[in-house]
């Protein structure tokens, strides 16, 4: 009974079916959410559906000189990377798996996604591919220690690495938004980073380089790779929301501000033009890197005196 | 890549189809790591044989078709013919034809101008300008759709005078639109001389000195954000421009943000002239008679398009066809500027400066490259293009 | 219900569920094969606010790979023929085109000139006409819409683009 609870945990409730749903969701309303912003009316409610669908049923073309195991086999790796991240994650509530360090094997494995980006870029002799490969590992190392740093921040304060410890101390305090300002806005732009959304788009800035690495993709690899995103986009917001705005108190609150941040990411997506990759790397490392740091030595100071 | 011999040689091709370019062009841009070393350009994929295939229509076909040579000037470009064939004629167009002309031609600035703004903000990834300034593109796509019924290829022009009449509601609907477009405008220059993400990616880059500028031949808004004083309108002035004269705009920086506050300001003054034109509307025809054959001789035709100076070189032999055409356009006098600026460049920023010129490719492809199946290039130039020409309308 | 049958509804289902997913989510992308431009900036302004396409599912990509729909303007000049080619065949299956103005068609007021091939349909299939010098904004919608229109699963018909069981 306990190992079918568990099947069905990975499966249905709260990863697996649910999780992908929750995914498509996010995604739609992110669109949405901006296609408003521009002044446009947006697509439908089930159009991210349609679009997962229609990407699985299309012909996947495998171009020359490419090894054909890679090419398919990436986007199933980055896929599977940000579903068992999401295993850790209390996303309907309850996570299925939890054990301390589970933050760090979270984060990890959300960085797996973009990794396996980079190498299936860099796999096909597309220069698109290529290039955006590159810029995709650049930003991978220009996000990654900020992000991680921001999210350490409610560890910190907490006192454990397990994501529902750290949700239980957010839920009983102050929002940590209010004492943690700049973790929680380092934490929210590395998520933009993380997701390639702009204006952190150069891996894929649709007039330099097409698509960046997923230029020669079709079909199933781009939806898996699509999918992946959605779900990670999942995954981010629902640490940030629990680390930083309270915690996991009532679902329908939960989600509620869940939106609240989609409302702000979107907000943010449609306020800047494209940053260039150097201007991203000098970005985070000039300014977040700093501030975060500067953030985690007040906290560490803070902890010590009382 | 993938030869040994390229190994060290990283090249980027930009287009025929890249979502940078609306049109079929092909750059090749060899990058050292994100930075460009040398760029090239291979044109022609728009090379439709307009120039040849007018000489086989009737002059008043030929209006048509010099129309389409850029669905986005296309009113410039068949005014400027129009032009020159009025002047080999003889025929004086009535002074109320010329200021519809000039109406014309000052709301396709706006909209040509407006059009570039937003693709250019779409370059930078900056989508939701693009959709706000194409938004706001719609009340002057209303007004030149009010006065020609037609959204994009107006044909407002016949031979020896204009097609359409402004009536008064329709003066009312154009300054009412020129309120809203006024008044958006200025909050765009606001915003690209201020928006810190936008100046990011314009202040600073693409620069062209006036030097550069003057030896590379550019004209229009990219000759007058360098500081070159090429403005047709002021240096010439044409048609009704001599009644209501434009003032010229300049800006002595040379980047890109210099582009587009040239171009917004000129939108702008665009606004005042057509508010000068209506108040001081001339009555009385639109067209007079134009002969079917035009007396021979050559003449040549020049204006102000929206990218630049437009010539036209025009000879008739007193047949009802002309002898021969020749039209040079803005872009192919841009061009060189790109590949030239690019050199030193982030590969950013490239797309960027190729929309900088606001290229018309459609407008300046004159030259066919074939690729046979084993490889050769072969490279039609315009002598043999022409001798092509020739033997296929035989 | 024999094993057959019930075989046959889950492919009619999974089959249905294509053409929904095909005619609800089309992703285009778009080729300018020496057209006057004009087209082209009336298809951009279907992508902004008065007039926004995304309203049904379309979405402009920049790779050939990703698009379903190639939306070709112009009237083929000799050297973006080869072009043209190869992006319809750098798309995935299944895949539609739609030819949009005058030139596309016939090749509009250049027909007859040495270096145009007069339309999109000489040199590739074509799935859709939309007429118009250029066609307005509303007709390129509409277009779009009845090509559509016809992918979608109806009762009686076969699934337009799927391979039936002999």
């Amino acid at each position: 009974m306990k190992q079918l609870q568990n099947i069905l945990e990975i499966l249905i409730f709260p990863s697996g079916l649910f999780l992908i749903v929750l995914g498509l969701a996010y995604n739609w309303i992110d669109r949405k959410l901006v296609a408003r912003y521009q002044n446009r009316i947006g697509p439908r409610w089930f159009q991210p559906a349609a679009d997962l669908f229609k990407l699985l049923a299309n012909e996947e073309i495998v171009p020359d000189g490419v090894n054909p195991f890679l090419f398919t086999a990436l986007p199933m790796v980055g896929l599977a990377g940000a579903l068992t991240a999401a295993l850790y994650v209390p996303i309907g509530g309850v996570a299925a798996y939890s054990y301390s360090g589970d933050l760090i094997v979270t984060i990890f494995l959300l960085s797996l996604l973009t990794i396996c980006l980079g190498l299936a870029g860099s796999i096909t002799i597309d220069r698109f591919s290529l290039i955006g490969a590159v810029r995709t590992l650049t930003q991978l190392f220009c996000y990654e220690a900020p992000f991680l740093l921001a999210l350490l921040g409610p560890a910190i304060v907490a006192g454990s690495w397990r994501i529902s410890d750290i949700i239980a101390y957010a839920s009983g305090h102050t929002w940590l938004f209010i004492t943690q300002p700049i973790g929680f806005v380092i934490a929210m732009i590395g998520l933009m980073g993380k997701l390639e959304l702009p204006p952190f788009d150069a891996p894929e800035a649709e007039t330099e380089i097409v698509a960046g690495p997923l230029t020669e993709y079709s079909g199933r690899g781009l939806a898996l790779f699509w999918l992946g995103k959605a779900i990670e986009l999942v995954i981010g917001l629902t640490l940030i929301a629990t680390f930083f705005l309270g915690g996991m108190s009532n679902l329908l609150v939960f989600f509620a501000k869940t939106i609240g941040l989609l409302l702000i990411l979107a907000g943010l997506q449609s306020l800047f033009a494209r940053l260039r990759i150097d201007q991203v790397v000098g970005l985070w490392w000039r300014y977040g890197a700093i501030l975060v740091l500067a953030q985690f030595l007040v906290m560490i100071v803070w902890k010590g005196v009382f | 890549m993938a030869t040994t011999e390229k190994q060290d040689r990283f090249i980027v091709p930009i287009g025929p189809q890249h979502p940078a370019l609306k049109e079929p062009e092909h750059f090749e841009f060899t990058v050292d790591g994100e930075i460009v070393t040398a760029a090239t350009a291979r044109l022609g994929y728009a090379h439709r044989g307009i120039e040849k295939g007018s000489e086989n229509r009737t002059w008043i076909q030929d209006l048509y078709l010099f129309e389409r040579v850029c669905g986005i000037c296309s009113h410039i470009h068949s005014m400027t013919y129009s032009r020159g064939v009025e002047k080999l004629a003889g025929v004086t167009v009535p002074p109320r034809a010329k200021s519809i002309r000039l109406l014309a031609a000052e709301l396709e600035r706006i909209h040509s101008h407006m059009l570039w703004f937003g693709v250019a903000a779409h370059e930078a990834g900056f989508d939701t300008l693009f959709m706000y300034i194409w938004r706001d593109r719609e009340v002057v796509m209303d007004l030149l759709e009010t006065l020609s019924g037609n959204r994009v290829n107006y044909s407002v022009n016949l031979l020896g005078g204009v097609k359409v009449d402004v009536t008064p509601e329709q003066v009312d609907a154009i300054r009412h639109g020129m309120d809203k477009l006024e008044k958006r405008n200025k909050h765009y220059l606001k915003v690209v001389t201020t928006d810190k993400s936008f100046l990011n990616r314009t202040r600073g880059i693409g620069i062209i000195t006036k030097e550069q500028a003057k030896i590379l031949g550019t004209v229009g808004p990219t000759a007058r954000a360098s500081g070159v004083e090429r403005e047709i309108r002021v240096n010439a002035p044409y048609g009704a421009y001599k009644d209501y004269p434009a003032n010229i705009i300049l800006d002595p920086t040379g980047d890109l943000e210099a582009r587009f506050v040239v171009r917004i300001k000129e939108v702008l003054e665009s606004c005042r002239l057509i508010r000068e034109t209506l108040d001081g509307l001339p009555e009385g025809e639109l067209t007079t008679r134009m002969p079917r054959r035009i007396k021979a001789g050559e003449t040549i035709s020049r204006t102000e398009a929206p990218r630049g100076e437009l010539f036209y070189y025009i000879k008739s032999n007193g047949t009802d066809k002309p002898e021969r055409i020749h039209v040079r356009t803005p872009t192919i006098c841009n061009m060189s500027s790109v590949l030239v600026t690019s050199v030193g460049h982030q590969l950013a920023d490239i797309p960027m400066i190729l929309v900088g010129i606001d290229p018309c490719f459609s407008c300046n492809d004159r030259m066919v490259v074939l690729r046979h199946s084993h490889g050769d290039t072969e490279e039609w130039t315009w002598e043999r293009l022409r001798q092509h020409g020739i033997e296929f309308y035989r | 219900m024999n094993p057959n049958s019930a075989n046959k509804v889950d492919k009619d289902m999974l089959n249905n569920l294509k053409s929904w997913a095909r005619a609800n989510s089309p992703w285009a992308i778009h080729f300018n094969s020496g057209s006057c431009n004009g087209c082209d900036i009336e298809l951009v302004a279907t992508l902004t606010p008065r007039y926004d396409l995304e309203r049904f599912g379309v979405l402009m990509r920049g790779s050939p790979r990703h698009a379903d729909i190639l939306l070709a303007t112009g009237p083929v000049t000799r050297q973006s023929r080869d072009r043209l080619i190869r992006i319809y065949e750098q798309m995935p299956d299944p895949k539609f085109v739609v030819a949009i103005g005058a030139c596309a068609l016939t090749g509009g007021v250049f027909r007859g000139t040495y270096n145009c091939l007069d339309g999109i349909d000489k040199v590739i299939p074509v799935d859709a006409y939309i007429p118009g010098c250029p066609p307005r904004t509303e007709a390129i919608i509409q277009g779009l819409v009845a090509l559509l229109g016809s992918l979608k699963p109806t009762p009686d018909a076969e699934p337009v683009t799927e391979e039936t069981d002999v």
